[in-house]
C-alpha cells in the first residue's frame, strides 16, 4: 500500500507538517495527563479510520507504559472497566467532538459539563487543541492515504524546533 | 461496575439455556472452519469495536495476542482501510464485517462488490462461515452492551 502524496517531499508541506508538529508538543507539554492525551488521539484516529494515526499511538502510548487492555478497549470504552471517570469524560468530549459532520449535534452540554468537573482551564485549552489537532491530522493522513503499521516510536522527534 | 443482569444466573433458566446454544454455534465455526483462525478473530472483533462491546474487545483482543497475532495488527484492525498489515482476503473479510454489522436504519446492508471481493478470496463453506460469525457476534454484541456487560477483565484462553 502506498501513499498517494509524500507531503514531507515537498517544501511547503514540510514546513507546514513542522508547524503542526510544534503545535502538538505545546499540548504535550500541557498539564492535561500524557496517558489521556494518548488516548484522546488514538479514539479520534480509530472513527476517523487513519491506520498512520492509529499506529503511530498505539505504538508511542506502549512505548511510555500503556498496557494493551486499555489500548484495545479504548474503541469500546464506554462498556470497559479500564478507564478512570476523568479519562472517561475526556474520551466522551473526543467522540461527540470529532462527529460533527453533516448536523451531528456537536458537543453535549452535559459532556462538557463532565470535562468541567474533570479538567482546570489549563487542561480544557489543551484538549480542546488536541481535539482540533488530532482530527486534522487524521485527514492529512486519510486524504493522502499513508497506510499504518510501519510507525517506530520517536520517528518525528527530529521536526522539533 | 457490575453487569444489570446476568444472562447465565441460573443455569436451568431459558436464557441461559439459549446463551449456551450461542456458545455452541460460535464455537463450532471457531474449532471448525476453514476460514483462518486469525481471520476469524480479526471479525470477531471489528463487530465489537463497531458495537462498542467492551466485553467482546476485551474477549478478542486478548485471544488475538494470545494466539500470536502482533499488537501493531491488533492495534490496526479499527483503522484496516488505511493500515499496511492486512492481506487482501482479510480486507475483504473486514469490509464484509463492517456492511454486515451496520446494516441498521436501511443502512444499504452489503453491496455487490463487497461481496464479489469476498467471494473471490472465499470458497462457499468460507463464506456461509463468514456470514454465520458476523451475525453470531452481532447478537452476542447486543446481549453484552444491553445488560452492561463491561470488558477489562477478560483472561485469555477461556473462550473460543
Amino acid at each position: 500500500m502506498e501513499s498517494r502524496f509524500d507531503l514531507m517531499a515537498n517544501p511547503l508541506g514540510a514546513k507546514i507538517a513542522k508547524r503542526i508538529y510544534n503545535v502538538a508538543l505545546a499540548i504535550v507539554q500541557s498539564p492535561l495527563p500524557e496517558a489521556t492525551q494518548n488516548l484522546v488521539m488514538l479514539r479520534a484516529s480509530q472513527i476517523n479510520g487513519c491506520g498512520f494515526c492509529v499506529d503511530y499511538h498505539t505504538k508511542d502510548a506502549t512505548a511510555v507504559g500503556e498496557t494493551a487492555v486499555r489500548l484495545n478497549l479504548v474503541a469500546a470504552w464506554r462498556e470497559s472497566t479500564v478507564f478512570t471517570e476523568a479519562e472517561r469524560a475526556a474520551l466522551a468530549l473526543t467522540e461527540e467532538g470529532t462527529r460533527i459532520a453533516d448536523a451531528h449535534p456537536g458537543v453535549s452540554d452535559e459532556t462538557w459539563a463532565r470535562v468541567r468537573e474533570h479538567y482546570d482551564d489549563d487542561q480544557i485549552a489543551a484538549l480542546v487543541s488536541l481535539i482540533a489537532m488530532i482530527n486534522a491530522n487524521n485527514r492529512l493522513n486519510v486524504i493522502v492515504r499513508n497506510p499504518g503499521g510501519s510507525y517506530e516510536p520517536g520517528k518525528f522527534a527530529d521536526l522539533a524546533n | 461496575m457490575t453487569a444489570r443482569l446476568n444472562l447465565f444466573g441460573s443455569p436451568t433458566a431459558i436464557a441461559a439455556k439459549a446463551a449456551g446454544h450461542f456458545g455452541l454455534a460460535s464455537k463450532t465455526i471457531l474449532a471448525e472452519s476453514t476460514l483462518p483462525a486469525a481471520t476469524q478473530k480479526l471479525v470477531l472483533l471489528r463487530a465489537s469495536q463497531i458495537n462498542g462491546d467492551g466485553y467482546a474487545t476485551d474477549v478478542w483482543s486478548k485471544n488475538a495476542a494470545h494466539a500470536g497475532e502482533t499488537a501493531t495488527r491488533v492495534n490496526l484492525v479499527a483503522a484496516w482501510r488505511e493500515s499496511a498489515v492486512f492481506t487482501d482476503a482479510e480486507r475483504a473479510a473486514l469490509e464484509l464485517t463492517e456492511q454486515g454489522t451496520r446494516i441498521a436504519d436501511a443502512a444499504g446492508g452489503v453491496t455487490d462488490e463487497t461481496w464479489a471481493n469476498a467471494a473471490a478470496h472465499y470458497d462457499e463453506d468460507q463464506l456461509s462461515d463468514l456470514v454465520m460469525l458476523i451475525a453470531l457476534i452481532n447478537a452476542t454484541n447486543r446481549m453484552s452492551v444491553v445488560v452492561r456487560q463491561r470488558g477489562g477483565d477478560y483472561q485469555p484462553g477461556h473462550l473460543g
